[in-house]
């Protein structure tokens, strides 16, 4: 075979991969050329009807098309997979604004969330974290308490009893007994949980909620220490410095006992709908424990004094989320639970 | 309770303070005030007119004409109120053209029925003073031609207080206890009650007390020649003010003085009490028995219980103690003779009784709290004072007849100055304290200890002010507590444990709402009834309620599943597929009077739009395997033995379709939980449209209460294993966990590292097929197909021996 002839077939081995337009011509290319039965895989074949002495140039030149073809076919690749890069870069239809698809989740109750944050806040700060009774009975909800049969105070509490006169708390204080009597003082505790009141359900009013009690014990309290401990916990809670004020406010089991008012959030004390125009939102009850409380859960009222405090789970709940209606915490609503995730 | 501006100034001269502010003053310092109202606002261009004549219009039936002088001259006016027909002479309330009233109805000159009306003549509650709007207002003993504010004293401030801030201040439950307050917050100074009545010496009334515990103090006294009419305008503005309506003069002055003084009091007409032979009335004062009733006031007959007190003459009962009286011997128009009592009685019979009754007075209110035993004489005085000033032919013809226990003397306390300074932490000195004390009536003296001796005044001593605390709480409040600057406490030197129970409930929480996909749901604690009773399920071993809101809610729930179910249907109207839980106690009764067992429970149930009920099972099956693994307990599994076998007895759990979770509690295989697909009598009746339920409850207490056990680490394998995929026909009775166990045992090797279960089908004949993924690794070198091959026979051999399995592949 002359040099003109393998000249020829290069020539129309690189004309036709020049010729492919996308990959798979390219491939079919490949396999025309290159494969077993390829224009240019035969010509290895030709190397028999060369005379001995030229087979080495034959051979050295066979090998420089199957090199120069090779190199096409790369070559032809590397533009096509750069035409590919560059039409992806320059494409706009991709849409990326559809919307996004996500895995499916469930929510936890805007209860759970509010409580588990406060708790986070009570553990960094030292508190014992505590879960108590729910069926009560009356030593622990109201005598104990300082609260004895026929005290004007159990209006205040209207009770759910059950038949074996054992009652449903009618507020998270029962733990105060629980915690002096099982902790070691000095110690700092809260105790969230759900208390019951006998009374009818509408928007504002449910005989289930939550509340959330805290009590301090230790050698000396005053109402300095409970001033400034509802300060710095209530600004930990709405995660802002805050400005409180303490009123009185009765409540039998703390002696004194006092309203703890925040200044309201919304209008920084200037007065709107919100604080009614009073400046002051009323967030939560406490007061120093009362002797014959300490004295019912075993502690010695000269050795060891405290501060209690109770707020309103429910409330803060319904007060962050702005939820109208006290209904849809116990409701079980997806609707309602679905806005929470 | 209505707290009367004007009527404070009756004790204190407030002139020139803002009632708003002395209001906030309070707030800060007594007790929390639930409003502040402006009455009687913008009634400066109201006039007082007589009536000169009245003539119906012709062709209108309600109308009348009216002819009115207004001081200056006479004007005419259209009316439509009934009781202007008999009104002639009388003297009313002119809203005069160019007037707005309260509601906001501007006054114009108007044409009625072709007659010209200068203004409208007002009811009560147009002029927004009460609701009374059955007619025109009519005064008494007013001047026409005056503007209505200088007629009457209209215009007023009200507090309402909040009774909840009272409950242990029965001082407070009278204008004159609030007034001692606001003397001491605005300094000025209260002015004494006035001097004691005329008393009498005729020997007609007698009283005998059968109890003194439950009636501390029972006085009497009887008053002739009394002209029963309207009160004064000024009584009954004050009354009014403080939503009283007002009656008569003598109820009025009843009313007056418990709203003044805090002390009910009830007024008989004499006419109606029987007298003895010696023209004596006998007032007894003694329990009910249970045979007994009395028709009060309000005309309800009351079935009495021995636990009652009554007062009664010498034939019947005639009062209620404390609560109301009786409906025969009240006042009436043509009552002259009345017997007045002013008495104590103990707040417990008080309270027990009106619980018992449903019958809440304001009476009944005040007594609860435990009165002053020495009010009653000064409320007495004070009623035969002020009715002599308004009805001057009134005579006291008795003594007061007074029975009581001995009063109690005044209680000392001993103060230790130094320990207000501690529990307030601010210093106080002795003089602030003293005078402090001294201002709210206290008797203060000073000791050569250094302590203080306070004696606690009658009217704080009942309930109220008892021991250093208390006296305590006086100085902080009138301190300003802002005015106690805050101190941190000192830090407790000690890691608080952590509250190990709490996180892991955060840990079961964040893995099934984040990690299962369910929704947290928060139910009662009660079990809702018609839920239970629709799925059949037996109420009882749940507690049972003695009082319930609704006979809906009236056990404690025993399982969290009803509740959810009652979750899962509603929402089922919105939503096909989805997931709930709760975390919540239970209760478990133990035995009568003892708290029962409260485990917290988590609890789920998934509704799935499908029928493949074996795919829904295992999918809820997986989730609580999870939670087991999230809370650290992976030897929490399920048992394979079907509910049926075990006791899962609920009318909603389904017999053959469930199962129970397991651990080793100290040794003791334990129930811990259970999971289940409904019954299928429970499917007919709850409607979750094309979705199926399945359920799962477990004890989160038992389970946390077993330690986790440690996890330790496996080296990472160094040789590669060999799997080997085994298929078996089984009689579809047979379990796939059945299977299992019998490859695990035929291959009796340890060789065999797993065997996961990939295929269950059902090929009907009562056969299915399982199809097993096995696993093989050896830890010192590679495994040969013969190895595994042997392994392999050794297991199907086994398990065509002991459960007639057929090896369909492999």
């Amino acid at each position: 075979m002359e040099q003109s002839q393998l000249e020829e077939v290069k020539s129309a081995a690189l004309a036709q991969v020049m010729a492919a337009e996308d990959e798979s011509a390219l491939r079919d290319a490949e396999v025309a050329l290159l494969g077993k039965k390829g224009t240019v895989s035969l010509l290895s074949r030709g190397i028999s009807q060369v005379p001995p002495k030229e087979r080495g140039a034959f051979g050295r030149a066979v090998n420089d098309v199957k090199k120069a073809v090779v190199e096409a076919l790369t070559h032809a690749r590397e533009g096509l997979r750069e035409a590919a890069i560059q039409s992806e870069l320059d494409d706009r239809s991709f849409d990326v604004t559809l919307p996004g698809i996500r895995p499916t989740g469930g929510t936890m109750h805007p209860l759970s969330q509010v409580q588990e944050r406060l708790e986070e806040t009570f553990i960094a700060m030292g508190y014992h974290v505590l879960d108590y009774l729910e069926v009560e009975d009356e030593f622990h909800n109201f005598e104990a308490l300082n609260i004895p049969a026929d005290h004007p105070a159990r209006d205040m509490h209207d009770t759910f009893w059950t038949k074996d006169r054992l009652l449903l708390r009618t507020h998270t204080s029962p733990g105060q007994i629980r915690a002096m009597r099982t902790l070691e003082p000095p110690f700092r505790a809260v105790f969230p949980g759900k208390v019951f009141r006998y009374e009818a359900i509408d928007a504002s009013h449910e005989h289930t909620f939550h509340q959330l009690e805290g009590l301090m014990i230790d050698r000396h309290v005053s109402v300095a220490h409970l001033n400034s401990s509802m300060q710095i916990m209530l600004s930990q809670i709405f995660g802002q410095e805050l400005t409180i004020r303490l009123r009185p406010g009765y409540f039998p089991f703390v002696e004194p006992g006092f309203e703890c008012d925040v200044q309201c959030m919304i209008c920084g004390g200037a007065g709107c709908r919100v604080c009614k125009h009073s400046g002051w939102v009323e967030f939560l009850g406490c007061g120093l424990v009362h002797p014959n409380v300490l004295r019912s859960a075993g502690l010695d009222p000269d050795e060891w004094q405290g501060w209690a405090f109770g707020l309103g789970l429910s409330r803060l709940v319904m007060m962050q989320y702005g939820i109208d209606d006290i209904r849809h915490i116990m409701g079980g609503d997806l609707r309602f639970l679905r806005q929470f995730a | 309770m209505f707290i009367s501006w004007n009527w404070l100034n009756r004790h204190v001269d407030l002139s020139g303070l803002d009632p708003h502010e002395v209001g906030q003053l309070f707030t800060l310092k007594v007790a929390e005030l639930d409003g502040i109202h402006d009455i009687g606002e913008g009634l400066e261009a109201i006039r007082t007119v007589r009536i000169e004549s009245v003539e119906p219009v012709e062709g209108a039936k309600k109308l009348s004409r009216v002819v009115v002088f207004d001081g200056e001259g006479e004007r005419q006016i259209v009316c439509g109120a009934p009781n202007v027909r008999a009104a002639q002479g009388r003297v009313a309330v002119l809203a005069p053209p160019g007037a707005t009233l309260p509601n906001g109805l501007e006054i114009r000159e108007a044409e009625i029925r072709g007659i010209a009306s200068a203004g409208m003549l007002a009811s009560q509650k147009e002029l927004g003073l009460s609701d009374e709007h059955a007619g025109i207002w009519l005064l008494n003993g007013i001047e026409p031609g005056m503007s209505l504010p200088d007629a009457i004293p209209v215009q007023d401030v009200v507090w309402e207080v909040d009774n909840k801030a009272i409950t242990h201040r029965p001082d407070l439950w009278g204008h004159y206890g609030i007034a001692r307050e606001v003397a001491v917050l605005t300094e000025r100074s209260l002015r004494p009650l006035e001097p004691r009545v005329t008393l009498g010496h005729e020997e007609r009334v007698t009283v005998s007390v059968q109890d003194l515990v439950r009636c501390p103090r029972y006085t009497a006294l009887l008053i002739e020649d009394v002209d029963v009419k309207p009160s004064p305008e000024w009584l009954q503005a004050l009354l009014r003010a403080t939503g009283v309506r007002p009656i008569s003069n003598v109820v009025d002055l009843t009313n007056f003085v418990m709203l003044d003084l805090g002390n009910p009091m009830h007024a008989f007409d004499t006419r109606y009490l029987a007298t003895n032979g010696a023209d004596q009335i006998e007032i007894t004062v003694r329990a009910a028995d249970s045979a007994e009733s009395i028709t009060t006031l309000d005309g309800v007959i009351r079935d009495l219980y021995d636990e009652d007190l009554l007062i009664c003459d010498s034939e019947k009962p005639v009062a209620l103690a404390g609560i109301m009286g009786g409906a025969d011997s009240e006042i009436r128009s043509d009552t002259t003779s009345v017997l007045l009592e002013a008495a104590t009685f103990q707040s417990r019979t008080v309270r027990r009784t009106s619980a018992r009754l449903g019958l809440r007075t304001d009476s009944s209110a005040r007594f609860e709290k435990t009165l002053d035993p020495y009010l009653p004489e000064k409320a007495a005085h004070h009623f035969c004072v002020e009715l002599q000033k308004i009805c001057p032919k009134a005579t006291v013809v008795t003594p007061l007849v007074d029975i009581s226990s001995a009063l109690p003397a005044p209680k000392p306390i001993h103060l230790d100055p130094k320990l207000v300074s501690s529990r307030l932490g601010v210093d106080i000195s002795v003089g602030h304290i003293r005078e402090t004390l001294t201002k709210l009536g206290f008797v203060v003296q000073d000791r050569s200890d250094g302590y203080l001796l306070v004696q606690v005044p009658s009217w704080r001593a009942t309930k109220d002010v008892a021991i250093v605390e208390d006296l305590i709480e006086e100085i902080g409040r009138l301190v300003g507590y802002s005015n106690i600057p805050p101190q941190a406490p000192s830090v407790v030197v000690k890691a608080p444990e952590l509250p190990i129970a709490k996180l892991q409930e955060r840990q079961a929480r964040r893995y099934l709402s984040f990690g299962a996909g369910l929704h947290e749901v928060m139910s009662y604690g009660f079990t809702w009834r018609p839920m239970l009773d629709r799925l059949g399920a037996d109420p009882s071993g749940r507690i049972e309620m003695d009082n319930t809101i609704s006979a809906e809610l009236d056990r404690m729930r025993r399982f969290l599943i009803p509740n959810l179910l009652n979750f899962a249907e509603k929402n089922a109207r919105y939503e096909s597929d989805f997931g709930l839980y709760e975390i919540g106690r239970v209760f478990q009764p133990i035995a009568p009077g003892v708290l029962p067992e409260q485990p917290r429970c988590a609890g789920g149930i998934l509704v799935r739009r499908t029928d493949d009920h074996e795919r829904l099972f295992r999918e809820l099956r997986g989730v609580v395997e999870g939670l087991m693994d999230a809370l650290g307990r992976p030897a929490v599994r399920l048992e394979s033995t079907r509910g049926e076998d075990i006791g899962l007895r609920e009318a909603w759990m389904h017999p053959s379709r469930s199962a129970q979770f397991i651990m080793d509690v100290a040794g003791t295989r334990t129930e811990v939980g259970f999971i289940s697909l409904l019954h299928p009598r429970a499917r007919d009746v709850i409607d979750t449209g094309k979705s199926s339920v399945a359920f799962f409850e477990v004890d989160l207490d038992l389970i946390l209460s077993i330690a986790s056990g440690p996890q330790k680490y496996e080296p990472l394998p160094k040789y590669p294993a060999s799997t080997f995929d085994v298929s078996f026909e089984v009689s579809d009775t047979t379990s796939s966990a059945d299977v299992q166990a019998a490859i695990v045992e035929g291959a009796g090797s340890e060789l065999l590292r797993a065997c996961e279960l990939f295929g269950n089908y059902y090929l009907g004949d009562g056969k299915k097929s399982v199809s097993f993924h096995l696993t093989f690794r050896r830890d010192d070198g590679t495994l040969t197909d013969e190895q595994v091959h042997d392994i392999v026979n050794r297991s199907v051999a086994h398990l065509s021996a002991s459960l007639g399995a057929v090896l369909r592949g492999g």
